[in-house]
């Protein structure tokens, strides 16, 4: 028997919350501003849900309509989280470069929060490092509920307060069930020419990947965040939160009396909200894949996708707002083509206000994305936590906010119960930041490299001079193939020159290319060749029939 | 044997989950809800069965979930305050001879 009120829910989301977070039922009791707008809520869509406010656990808001009533959960974190991304958007004095190096600190650190939380404890562990080592300015992305409640109630209050909960509960609301005629508006056709639209905005993108991604947006039962049915659902919660919100902020505002509302700040609020929600939708992206030793290809696309899924919502959510907004402002629901103009003209002009705020975070967040995506490009670990070891040791100026950080991240990670030996070495260096680090391969891969040594300290991987270029070939093993290979490349050296055994261990495949660059003389362009690999059997093969050499 | 009532939770995909709760709604005396859970966003995370079936069921629907579904559609499974991630199959026989080492059900005659 299948029962919509039996459920555990309790149970439940202490399994998705994990043990760290504590939850409970918020009861509208008091007169808050939460309470006000889930009674407006409530009006709206009926008593069909139940809200849970959730202190210390992961920074996630969602909701499980299937259930009646709907749990909806309201995550401190999150909104601490919210409110801080916030700033990058809104604070005057970040600018330029200086918000493209805290964007890019900022989001490696919310990148690491959620590694740990769900991935990978050393990735985790590198992201942070990065995201505080030599770090000039300090925003506080902690706890600030405090501070958040003390804010004045306006427009920015009540959207960082309240869009993502109110979102939630627009998944409630009966015109999620609509079915959206052809030729009107959010009709599949409607829809599918706002995602070309929002597509055209990524010139990078090449162009049999923006027929991919609408080919996937049409596919019936598709959960790409580009699906229409899915996209469409998104952006009428987008709707159903603005709508609550623009009634009541007005009604707050003009109850307290402090300021008037502005709506022209109110649609900047709901603007900058889609772009909060897409900076820490791709750090939680990013955070998985890099996690992932091999991450899919459908994983990669997704994270490619979910910009564009923000850019319909804006385009669905501006149909609401410059409806809603021409109303509000000439006091009619039948405005004239001159009232549509002024406020498309003044929609117009907020979002190029944002434009290049926009832009500079994006190529902070690119920043981010590049050193998590690409291992390869990075110092090697120990090199990274060497260098914030020596940014938080005595002698080094600023030293205690990044050493507080690291304890707090390392109580994170205590919290939660993650391991690993990275996390065990920078809870060392919170403990002594002045002992020098020692490298711990255990676990790593070792890689078996015939080495050259010579005279004045020459010492490099051995290669050899081919039609392919130079070419520097690694082994997993040291076994019949590998005593093939070394014995006559002992003898090809020059007087003076010998070589030896060398074992490189890396944490990972991606670090062996920077591993052995190390000890390559710059500019000079080599190739490293894997065992087990198909281009490793068609040199070896060259090599033995002696084909492989340049004319 | 005393009938107990035990909670489960299962996340995965859709068509898992929901063979998962066809499965323990013919179980009787259960009680079963299926939902999607809903990011902001715009992701389904996962589908979820919540369910409240007799402990000595617990062993069959284990052993459901190990023979029935590719182990990759299956995310999660909470027992208590148990559980495991992205299972294989091992893993889901480990957990069935946990939870029955607890119970102290000693197979099902179902299978």
């Amino acid at each position: 028997m299948s029962d919509s009120q039996g459920p555990d829910i309790v149970e439940f989301l202490r399994s998705e919350l994990g043990k760290t977070a504590n939850f409970w039922y918020y009861s509208r009791e008091n007169r808050t501003p939460m309470s006000f707008v889930l009674d407006e809520v409530e009006r709206q869509i009926g008593p069909r849900f139940s809200v849970y406010w959730v202190d210390g656990g992961p920074p996630e808001v969602f909701c499980l309509p299937g259930i009646t009533p709907s749990p909806v959960i309201f995550s401190t974190r999150y909104l601490s989280l919210t409110a801080f991304i916030r700033h990058l958007f809104v604070t005057h004095w970040l600018k330029g470069e200086v918000l493209l190096e805290v964007t890019e600190q900022a989001t490696l650190k919310l990148m690491a929060e959620m590694a740990l939380r769900h991935g990978d404890p050393d990735y985790a562990v590198l992201a942070f490092v990065k995201s505080v080592t030599k770090k000039g300015i300090w925003l506080d992305d902690g706890d600030q509920m405090q501070a958040l409640e003390y804010e004045k109630k306006n427009e920015a209050y009540m959207a960082t307060w309240f869009y993502g909960l109110v979102h939630e509960l627009g998944h409630l609301h009966p015109t999620q069930l609509t079915s959206f005629d052809a030729g009107k508006i959010f009709s599949d056709d409607w829809m599918a020419e706002s995602i070309a639209i929002a597509l055209d905005g990524f010139a990078a993108y090449p162009e049999a990947m923006k027929q991919g991604a609408l080919d996937l947006a049409r596919l019936p039962g598709s959960d790409s965040v580009l699906s229409i049915a899915q996209l469409r659902e998104e952006g009428l919660a987008d709707i159903f939160a603005c709508s609550v919100l623009f009634r009541t902020t007005f009604d707050i505002m003009r109850e307290i009396g402090q300021d008037k509302f502005s709506i022209a700040q109110f649609i900047q609020e709901m603007m900058i909200f889609l772009n909060i929600l897409a900076v820490i939708d791709r750090c939680r992206r990013v955070a998985i894949i890099a996690s992932a030793m091999s991450p899919d290809s459908a994983t990669l696309m997704e994270l490619a996708l979910h910009p564009v899924s923000i850019g319909v919502r804006t385009l669905m959510l501006r149909q609401y707002l410059s409806l809603s907004a021409t109303a509000y402002l000439f006091n009619t629901d039948d405005p004239t083509p001159e009232q549509v103009d002024r406020v498309e003209k003044m929609m117009n002009e907020i979002n190029e206000h944002f434009v290049e705020t926009v832009n500079t975070v994006d190529s902070g967040v690119a920043r981010a994305m590049e050193f998590s995506l690409f291992p390869e490009r990075r110092e090697d670990d120990w090199v990274l936590l060497e260098a914030f070891r020596k940014a938080i040791s005595k002698s080094a100026p600023n030293s205690v906010p990044s050493l507080l950080e690291a304890k707090k991240f390392c109580d994170l990670a205590a919290e939660l119960g993650k391991e690993g030996k990275l996390l065990m070495a920078l809870r060392e260096i919170t403990v002594n930041p002045e002992k020098p680090l020692r490298p711990d391969p255990a676990g790593d891969l070792l890689y078996f490299v015939p080495w050259v040594e010579g005279p004045n300290g020459f010492s490099r991987p051995f290669g050899l001079h081919t039609k392919h270029g130079h070419l520097v070939f690694v082994f997993h093993e040291q076994a019949e193939l590998y005593e093939a290979f070394f014995g006559p490349s002992a003898e090809m050296l020059k007087t003076g020159f010998t070589l030896k055994r060398a074992v490189v261990p890396v944490p990972h495949m991606e670090r062996l290319g920077p591993a052995l660059a190390a000890h390559m003389p710059s500019g000079e362009p080599f190739q490293i060749i894997v065992e087990g690999t198909e281009e490793f059997a068609e040199y070896m093969k060259e090599l033995a029939d002696d084909t492989i050499w340049e004319d | 044997m005393e009938t107990t009532s035990e909670t489960i939770v299962i996340s995965g995909t859709k068509e898992a989950t929901e063979a998962i709760r066809k499965e323990i709604d013919a179980q009787p005396g259960s009680k079963t809800s299926l939902t999607s859970r809903k990011n902001l966003d715009g992701n389904v995370a996962a589908w979820i069965v919540i369910a409240n079936l007799a402990a000595q069921a617990l062993p069959h629907i284990l052993g459901f979930i190990k023979d029935s579904l590719g182990m990759r559609q299956v995310k999660k499974i909470k027992w208590r305050d148990m559980e495991i991630e992205n299972p294989t199959p091992e893993d889901v026989q480990r957990f069935r001879a946990l939870i029955e080492a607890n119970l102290e059900v000693k197979g099902d005659s179902n299978e």
